[in-house]
């Protein structure tokens, strides 16, 4: 989980924004995009926000020598630790192997490679940058001498330097140009800045007047770095104290590694009077080229390192880092106090170096127009269109299918209903046979309507029936057929009704009903229907309604009729009937519902249950009720067009059937 | 109702649910079966956004009251888990509800994968739409939805009852992709014949560990397997217990 | 702590001892105090479901107005059902047992609400005969065979077809012996789901409100 920094919720691992406050979330390191800039975590093949490669494709040119190489990640994320490859390297240094072919390509790799840490985890604390040993020749070259440990038996400084403070700096830009030092000074240093080093023995040189101020302005104190391993081989070739500077060696007798032209061009020129007489270090920066007459050390027995081709095209002109040192600004404090015309670090490290162009600076009236015609999109607003869906539609055949089911249908159906109107109902073939016959004893369906029917002969004149009416308009046209012969029969026995319903239109439903039931015999009175009562809430409501019901002024009911389509309400009204009478005598419960519901409702309607004491399911179950009360009424009348409604459903699934068999087939064959 | 068997299975559910999440931390992930109905929605939401539709996500009348309640929370995990993809993809889903307490639950649950992807300002609440309460209202509006917007797929997930034909049909008008998961009897009955990319009952509730993977629905799949095993053993053993009574005339 | 207070007390304190509370009071009706707070908690719980229909009626308004308002595809249907929800909604709001209130109250409901309900389900028998005429498109195998007979001899058991009494038998027993125990098998693979997805509810496990 990841916890926003903002609001404090958390959120899931890889989310990038706070899903409540919508803050950015931070992440341990991040991968910056070339192209727009944005963060991406590590691993990202591309850029998550404009889709730009962060892996390049090309391998580095330097990797063809067979080197292995740290892989590098977008901008750059070593995949070795430095720490283990300079290790590495130091031993191999020790053993005298490759030492300069990888002195160059090292520093060059450690230039390139930058941690881009985010500035989100401020709980992050710097770490405490282990003291790093600097020669005696860089240390010379400071203001103040360095706490090292390298030369024993002399006295360690007790003020801290300008070079110490700010190889220990917390601060962002000069840590980082610390940082770098750091990489560059421990063992490996690059040929160019050892030959610029001042042989030993050499008076340090006069700091710039800058510098002495700079204490005051310097970086906070920090732990003074651990002196690092000066490496035999450099400590050989380090000139013995006294010795005059000496020339390079030839390149015969140097180690096999040749010296670009650039480079021993510049050594064969004397130094120009105008150079500056400030310690070679201070006034070179990473990309430079050492300056001959500068004061470079070349030590007996240094090899000159092979400059790879791109690295030469690299190589800024003489006449270009001239203008900077004289005309830039002049740098304060940390490392590089009291120079001028120094790169900024953060600039050097995150953008490569400026080249001049090539290009014509004419630009032709065709370019032009070309830019123009660009800016101009560009500033228009475009919305991207997004492609539409094409537009789907069935087969004609499919359509001929639909087409004929719904024919079949309206014609099955609607025909037998409408036939009473034009043909006199004695000569209508009656496809059903009624319920009353010897053989419809077996059926489960029969024995329950005919407990049902039983349970409500028993009800006596005045007792209270609690209807409950659990459907909507919907369902009614199924459900008023069911409920109508029950209701009859209730009314017939003189019971009094009270409607009750978990549905806010259960209310109307039933008043529409039994209203009209009441309304087509002059027998029944409206004083029969009582009240009615609607609480939702599903089984609570059910239970209220149950308590309501049994308490005064209401008589507790004797029977409880539900009418209804669903599962749900057919087991609220069971279980919670059954819950509440506990102990007491609990009222009979009769049902009539929904053709489909039978499967559902067989459960209940098991005499061991004795759960549900009868009921009657759908249209069939309403006539075969009507019939065994003698009395056809509606569902009667409608019975024929449901037999003729299932035999046209059951004709049309075996067509399609077939239809759909012999297509298969004729595909297969093809 | 039998209270004992009821605090029983539900102690025991609950016993179990804790251990197997205490356990499933360490050990494994359990294996869940594929189920078309859930695996074929990622395709779906690709092919939606490379075609510039959105997915139809129908779920159902049911609410949080009730006792739908469960079955609309499970088919709200297939909204959780394919938000993500489908905001990523730039093809948000339509989602139609049947009732207005689901509303909010699948607008957060959208709003909340635009967060994550920082596109706050891309939400749109009119992607979930309320239809009506009643069920076959309610099956008509979408329908509608699904015949009349952008759309090329139909997921069908949550508490339906056999109205969700008329959905069905719709998709099938427009020659669309469907899938559906169901609880309902009367909904399978009326699913089964029209899609064959159907997770049938208790399927439903896999839906979470299917798309997601995450462990506490993996656990969850873990203890209603071993509660399944437990209950077939109580109904064969009463079963016989009671053929024997009636053989030996206890 | 932090984890405790924001995460685990409201938790336990609004959902699970809640849900606990109205279980009892289901499981023992006999006490008057957990019947009392059942009522009470579900009670609540029906108001702020009642109030979230103003939700839904406020994102119909949003949707279908917006509709309207930008004449976009589909308008005029979403102009008329926004003139439907008025008119449904007029005769609530004037006062009961006036004749305009239960003429209006009528027409709404016996002319416009029943019919179309009725239409609807009626419709469904199509949708579902046409989906058993293609039903060998999507199953096409044995299974859907066996489907297809299923179906054939329900429906023609389930009304008393003259001479056709032995296909009522079989339906029965097809009805309440494999397709109940299917059925039943179903129910309770569905209830266990039910049971084990409301004691993830429970304990916190379960939270589409939350990113946690």
């Amino acid at each position: 989980m990841i916890y926003c920094p903002k609001c404090g919720t958390a959120n899931r691992r890889g989310s990038r924004f706070c899903n409540e406050c919508g803050a950015p979330l931070p992440m341990r390191t991040a991968l910056r995009c070339p192209m727009c800039g944005a963060t991406n975590p590590i691993g990202n093949a591309y850029c998550d926000k404009c889709g730009a490669r962060l892996i390049p494709m090309t391998v580095p040119p330097f990797e063809e020598s067979g080197r292995e190489q740290a892989p590098i990640k977008g901008l750059s994320l070593p995949t070795i630790p430095l720490e283990e490859k300079q290790e590495q390297q130091v031993e191999d240094v020790a053993e005298g192997v490759g030492t300069e072919e990888r002195e160059t390509e090292d520093w060059l790799t450690q230039l390139r490679a930058s941690t881009m840490e985010e500035a989100e985890e401020p709980e992050t604390t710097t770490e405490p940058i282990e003291p790093v040993e600097i020669p005696d020749w860089l240390r010379d070259l400071g203001p103040v001498s360095v706490k090292t440990q390298a030369t024993p038996g002399e006295e360690q400084p007790t003020t801290k330097a300008p070079l110490e403070e700010a190889l220990a700096v917390p601060s962002p830009a000069v840590g980082e140009i610390t940082e770098r030092l750091q990489e560059l000074v421990p063992a490996e240093v690059p040929d160019w800045l050892r030959e610029m080093a001042p042989p030993e023995g050499a008076p340090p040189q006069a700091a710039p007047p800058a510098a002495e101020a700079a204490p005051e302005e310097a970086i906070p104190a920090t732990p003074a770095p651990a002196p690092a391993e000066v490496p035999d081989w450099l400590r050989e070739m380090a000139p013995p104290e006294g010795a005059p500077p000496q020339a390079a060696p030839p390149a015969a007798k140097a180690a096999p590694t040749e010296v670009p032209e650039w480079l021993s061009g510049l050594e064969a020129e004397p130094a120009p009077p105008s150079a500056p007489t400030t310690p070679a270090f201070e006034g070179v920066t990473p990309l430079l080229p050492p300056e001959p007459g500068t004061g470079v050390a070349e030590a007996e027995g240094l090899a000159r390192a092979e400059i790879p081709g791109w690295l030469e095209v690299l190589r800024p002109r003489p006449e270009a880092t001239e203008a900077p040192a004289e005309e830039g600004p002049l740098e304060t404090e940390g490392l590089l106090e009291g120079l001028r015309g120094v790169i900024p670090p953060t600039l050097a490290i995150e953008v490569p170096a400026v080249r001049e162009s090539a290009l014509s600076p004419e630009i032709s009236e065709v370019s032009v127009a070309r830019a123009q015609l660009l800016q101009s999109l560009l500033a228009r607003p475009v919305e991207t269109p997004r492609p539409t869906a094409r537009k789907r539609g069935i087969s004609m055949g499919e359509r001929a299918q639909r087409w004929l089911v719904a024919a079949v249908l309206v014609i099955a159906v609607g025909g037998m209903l409408m036939a009473p109107l034009i043909i006199p109902r004695e000569d209508i073939p009656t496809l059903t046979k009624p319920a009353e016959a010897p053989e419809a004893g077996r059926r489960i369906e029969f024995q329950r309507l005919k407990r049902m029917h039983d349970v409500i002969q028993d009800v006596h004149a005045g007792d209270a029936v609690l209807v409950a009416f659990e459907y909507g308009p919907a369902e009614a046209e199924e459900l008023n057929l069911v409920a109508e012969p029950i209701l009859r029969h209730l009314l017939d026995q003189g019971a009094h009704i009270s409607v009750v319903s978990t549905r806010p239109e259960g209310k109307t439903v039933a008043a529409r009903l039994l209203s009209g039931i009441i309304a087509s015999e002059e027998r029944y009175t409206e004083t029969q229907y009582a009240r009615s009562d609607y609480r939702p809430g599903g089984a609570t409501g059910v239970s209220q309604l149950l308590t309501n019901a049994s308490t005064p002024p209401h008589t507790p009911p004797e029977l409880i009729l539900v009418l209804t389509a669903q599962p749900g309400p057919l087991r609220w009204w069971v279980e919670q009937s059954r819950l509440q009478a506990r102990g007491e005598g609990a009222p009979a419960i009769v049902a009539g519902l929904s053709a489909a519901l039978e499967p559902a409702a067989s459960p209940y309607l098991d005499v061991s249950a004795g759960q549900l004491e009868g009921a009657i399911n759908g249209l069939g179950g309403a006539a075969a009720y009507e019939m065994h009360r003698g009395s056809a009424g509606r569902a009667t009348q409608r019975l024929n067009a449901l037999a003729v409604g299932h035999i046209a459903i059951v004709g049309l699934m075996t067509l399609g059937a077939v239809l759909y068999a012999l297509g298969g087939s004729r595909r297969r064959k093809k | 109702m039998n209270v004992g068997a009821i605090l029983l299975l539900t102690l025991s559910g609950l016993v179990l649910v804790a251990m197997l999440i205490l356990r499933g931390k360490k050990g494994p992930s359990p294996c869940v079966r594929p189920l078309p109905a859930f695996q074929d929605l990622r395709a779906q939401a690709g092919y939606a956004a490379e075609s510039g539709g959105a997915i139809h996500i129908a779920l159902g009348s049911g609410g949080l009251h009730g006792e739908d309640a469960v079955t609309s929370l499970a088919g709200l995990q297939v909204v959780e888990a394919l938000a993500d993809a489908a905001v990523s993809y730039s093809a948000p889903p339509i989602i139609t509800v049947g009732d207005p307490t689901l509303l909010p639950l699948a607008q957060d649950i959208l709003r909340r994968a635009y967060e994550r992807r920082g596109l706050a300002e891309l939400y749109d609440p009119g992607r979930v739409r309320f239809v009506a309460p009643s069920p076959v209202a309610y099956a008509a509006g979408a329908a509608y939805v699904a015949t009349t917007e952008n759309v090329t797929a139909n997921m069908m997930a949550g508490a339906f009852g056999a109205e969700v034909s008329l959905i069905t049909d719709a998709g099938a008008r427009r020659d669309l992709s469907q899938l559906a998961a169901a609880a309902a009897p009367r909904a399978i009955g009326a699913l089964y014949p029209a899609i064959s990319r159907l997770a049938v009952g208790e399927e439903l509730y896999a839906a979470g560990a299917q798309m997601t993977g995450e462990r506490r629905y993996l656990v969850s799949l873990v203890a209603q397997d071993i509660l399944r095993v437990i209950l077939v053993l109580i109904i064969l053993g009463a079963a016989g217990l009671a053929f024997l009574s009636n053989w030996q005339g206890w | 702590m932090s984890s405790l207070v924001k995460r685990w007390i409201p938790v336990l304190l609004f959902g699970t001892l809640p849900g606990l509370v109205v279980l009892a009071g289901y499981l023992i009706p006999t006490s008057q105090t957990l019947t009392y707070f059942r009522d009470c908690l579900v009670e609540w719980a029906v108001i702020v479901a009642g109030f979230a229909f103003f939700l839904g009626m406020f994102n119909v308004l949003r949707i279908h107005g917006g509709r309207v308002a930008h004449l976009r595809k589909g308008w005029l249907c979403s102009l008329v059902l926004l003139l439907a929800a008025l008119a449904a909604w007029v005769p609530s709001v004037l006062p009961a047992s006036t004749t305009i209130q239960k003429t209006l109250d009528h027409v709404t409901f016996d002319y416009v609400i029943s019919p179309l309900g009725a239409s609807l389900a009626a419709l469904l028998v199509f949708t579902l005969a046409l989906a058993a005429f293609r039903l060998l498109r999507a199953r096409g195998s044995a299974r859907g065979v066996f489907f297809l007979l299923v179906v054939a001899v329900t429906l023609l058991g389930s009304t008393p077809l003259a001479n056709l009494e032995w296909l009522a038998d079989i339906r029965d027993w097809v009805v309440n012996v494999p397709g109940m125990a299917g059925m039943r098998g179903l129910l309770l693979g569905v209830a266990l789901g039910t049971v084990i997805t409301a004691l993830r509810v429970f304990v916190a496990s379960e939270r589409p409100h939350s990113e946690l």
